[in-house]
């Protein structure tokens, strides 16, 4: 059996009602899985990938204090761009201290502001992180949702007081999600994550973990 | 272009180059990076990207190309080992369920594209031939050419 190649996928998610593939896709479990994934890297590219990249796609230069952030407002009728802020308030209390700190960022249409853990933020809302280590280390962040799912957002190297290019768009889902990030193996980071899933979301640090760790709870609000 | 519309640009097609370049490099974060690379390299023909019948070849042309680099380049530097690209279709010459990253490397990005495409996407000579803007005739002549010489690269491995 002849499967539609990925570019004719593309061309039918585009539009479906007009794809010549769509009654091959309704009848085949193969190709609608594809479809499915497809849509799911599609998700994940609205959702993580272009809020961490607008910023590159726009300026040739990388100039970190300046980045622009994309806002997809919830109505979804008009983009606004904001100039992210640098740093938190003086009287921030959020995750601070320990070898290792966490701050987010809302970008809201009143100004970026930190959020303190257990804060309710939009739901369709950018976030952008800073980190403070106290020594050079391998950075994983990723969050955990109310429904488990693990979605890691970076990996990279960091030392001092580092703000993570781009950010994050939240998912447009009402509902707890945490945001971790640990020092130490990458994928370690992650499979400790996965087996632990949704029961994350009510701990601040991935136990059994020896890494420096860090963590906010936000509440996406509708 | 405004900012407004390259961002307007890069949220319709970049879907479709993250998807691409997850595709090749089945690495989430060298994909994110390889997508702003290959966008920033699409917007240098803008007119392509604003019509919807050119725009998806287009960027699957520019992506399929870039990725393919990034495997080869990343090889040479020593870097991580990309996994080696699953075999959709099943072809006679090529029996492997896998084209391996050192088949590939030895030939031209063209070449590479075609095999890909024909190998990996599964797709007909003449969708290759559109998709990268060649004649169906250089599709069939590469693959050959390809086919050929990755038998006997395999052979010669195996003896």
């Amino acid at each position: 059996m002849n499967h539609p190649s990925d570019l004719k996928l593309e061309r039918h998610l585009l539009a479906p009602e007009r794809s010549p593939v769509a009654a091959h896709i309704g009848e085949c479990e193969r190709c609608r899985e594809r479809v499915s994934e497809m849509r799911r890297q599609g998700d994940d590219f609205r959702r993580f990938v272009y809020p961490a990249t607008l910023d590159a796609v726009l300026r040739p230069r990388w100039r970190p204090f300046r980045a622009l952030w994309l806002l997809a407002p919830a109505a979804g009728l008009a983009t606004v761009l904001l100039i992210a802020r640098t740093g938190p308030t003086s009287d921030y209390v959020g995750t601070k201290g320990g070898p290792l700190s966490l701050t987010a960022y809302a970008a809201l249409p009143s100004g970026a502001r930190p959020v303190n853990d257990g804060e309710q933020v939009p739901a369709s809302a950018s976030l952008r992180f800073r980190v403070r280590a106290d020594r050079t280390c391998t950075l994983t962040l990723f969050s955990v949702d109310g429904d488990g799912q693990i979605s890691k957002l970076y990996s990279r190297e960091v030392h001092g007081d580092v703000t993570l290019p781009g950010g994050v768009q939240l998912d447009g889902k009402p509902g707890p999600e945490r945001f971790f990030a640990v020092c130490g193996d990458p994928d370690s980071v992650e499979q400790t994550a996965r087996k632990i899933g949704a029961r994350a979301l009510d701990l601040r640090s991935l136990p059994e973990f020896k890494g420096a760790q860090a963590s906010v709870r936000i509440e996406k609000s509708p | 272009m405004a900012r407004a519309d390259i961002a307007e640009l890069y949220r319709t097609w970049g879907p479709a180059v993250y998807r691409r370049c997850l595709r090749l490099l089945r690495d989430t974060e060298a994909a994110r990076d390889a997508t702003q690379e290959v966008f920033r390299k699409a917007l240098s023909s803008p007119e392509k990207l604003d019509d919807p019948d050119l725009a998806l070849p287009f960027i699957y042309r520019v992506a399929t190309n870039h990725c393919l680099n990034e495997r080869r380049n990343a090889g040479r530097r020593g870097e991580m080992e990309l996994d080696d690209l699953d075999v959709a279709s099943e072809h006679p010459q090529f029996p492997q369920r896998r084209l391996v990253q050192r088949v590939l490397s030895r030939f031209d990005v063209k070449t590479q594209s075609i095999a890909v495409g024909v190998l990996v996407d599964g797709m007909e000579h003449e969708e290759v031939a559109s998709a990268l803007g060649i004649s169906r005739k250089t599709v069939s002549r590469k693959l050959a050419r390809f086919l050929d010489h990755a038998r006997k690269y395999l052979e010669r491995s195996a003896a």
